[in-house]
């Protein structure tokens, strides 16, 4: 248990990062969100039913951080991570034995939920995303997504772990 | 199972009982307690992140810098000869001003802050000045180039949060300052489109626009003081069915986002 808590400050320092050092690398003045491409990993990488309750928990508390550090209600991403994390669970199942190509596909959609999420929860209730930056955002997310995995891969954090790559 | 079942309602209860009541009573002061802790942060990633994007757009422009060279030169000879023009009808406007024994120009009473962070969801960003500084709600914040760069959104203790003129959905009015002819006045809405996109909207077809030219902040709706610099005019559109054209601004605040603001206290 004590070593997901780490991951505590690391999503502290994810905040801090993508909204001060990260902005000045904006394309078309999109910025990534480094928070959900982590708690998207924590959950899909890390499956063990003993960890399942600290995952929903630090996914939880990973949005409540990033919820302080922004404008929207307190609760607002802390929900939307959680629920996130709870439809990963569900459908883990579904791709536990697919190929390691679903993982984009499957971040396309976390994304797409959180954007619609917050729509709703700042009270816009649309489902229209910007497109454009939808898929510039998405391909930025990608590009840092591939980067913490190849990291993990080659420090072997999760060799042990039951996981699809 | 029954009894896990009524457990975790609970727990889901109670968890929104604390959100709703610290949404409303404490939010604030929780804000502000974490971005005290976190502004040391805030400041050296801030300058790193200064140091390293300059450094690799130093390469990305260079190939650039020569045709910008000539277009900069270029410019540089029109202000110039617009320089000797407006200080010719400075002396005048000076000479009138003596002769209808007018006051001086009403000055805006400024406080310096500085831009700690941008939010990832939304055009926002925090300053370095609250509640304890003077600051409310609808300040209009500038920088020192004069450029329009937002309206204090929220106010916490020590920091407020700015909202800027891209957010989505922010509507003010502006003035285009046409190459044409200065004198003519065009007026039209500018919305922002999120992503420090900004877009006019509701100026008939038949008024001509061209890229590149500037456009101001107007006070008809008492939004923002007459005159900051807004944009530069990125792309006109025009279609057959529709009876106004669309265009879209480059903001010019998006280079003055690292350096020193100003608020505006007394608007």
């Amino acid at each position: 248990m004590n070593e997901f808590l780490i991951l505590i400050p690391i999503f502290y320092f994810l905040i801090i990062f993508q909204q001060s050092f990260l902005v000045k690398f904006s394309i078309f003045g999109v910025i990534p969100n480094l928070v959900l491409i982590l708690v998207f990993l924590l959950n899909f990488l890390v499956k063990t039913d003993r960890e399942k309750n600290l995952r929903m928990i630090l996914s939880f508390i990973g949005g409540l951080l990033l919820d302080i550090h922004s404008g929207l209600l307190l609760g607002s991403w802390a929900l939307n991570f959680l629920i996130i994390a709870i439809l990963i669970d569900k459908f883990y199942q579904f791709f536990e034995k697919s190929n390691f190509l679903w993982f984009p596909i499957l971040f396309c959609f976390c994304l797409y939920f959180s954007k619609i999420f917050l729509n709703f929860i700042s009270l816009k209730y649309s489902f229209n995303v910007n497109l454009f930056s939808f898929f510039i955002e998405l391909l930025y997310s990608l590009f840092l997504f591939f980067i913490i995995l190849f990291a993990l891969r080659i420090t072997n954090i999760y060799k042990s772990k039951k996981s699809p790559i | 199972m029954k009894l896990k079942r009524g457990k975790f309602l609970l727990i889901i209860i109670l968890i929104i009982l604390i959100l709703i009541s610290f949404n409303k009573f404490l939010l604030r002061e929780i804000k502000n307690a974490f971005y005290t802790i976190s502004l040391p942060f805030f400041k050296n990633f801030s300058l790193t992140g200064d140091k390293i994007s300059s450094f690799f757009q130093t390469f990305s422009e260079f190939k650039n810098l020569k045709t910008e060279n000539q277009k900069l030169l270029e410019q540089n000879q029109n202000l110039l000869a617009k320089i000797v023009e407006f200080e010719l009808l400075k002396k005048e406007n000076e000479e009138l001003r003596k002769a209808l024994n007018l006051g001086l120009e009403k000055e805006f009473q400024l406080i310096l802050v500085k831009s700690i962070s941008k939010e990832t969801e939304g055009d926002f960003i925090l300053i370095s000045k609250g509640k304890e500084d003077g600051m409310i709600e609808g300040l209009p914040v500038i920088s020192a180039e004069k450029v329009l760069v937002g309206k204090i959104d929220q106010v916490y203790k020590n920091f407020s949060r700015v909202k800027l003129i891209s957010a989505e959905n922010n509507i003010f009015d502006v003035e285009i300052i046409t190459a044409a002819d200065s004198r003519e006045k065009i007026y039209g809405l500018a919305q922002g489109e999120g992503n420090f996109k900004i877009k006019i909207k509701f100026i008939p077809k038949e008024k001509e626009i061209k890229e590149g030219e500037t456009v101001i902040s107007s006070n008809i709706a008492q939004k923002f003081p007459q005159g900051f610099l807004v944009g530069e005019i990125k792309k006109v559109e025009k279609s057959d069915i529709e009876p106004h054209q669309i265009i879209e601004l480059e903001p010019f605040f998006k280079l003055n986002l690292g350096q020193t603001l100003f608020v505006i206290l007394n608007f």
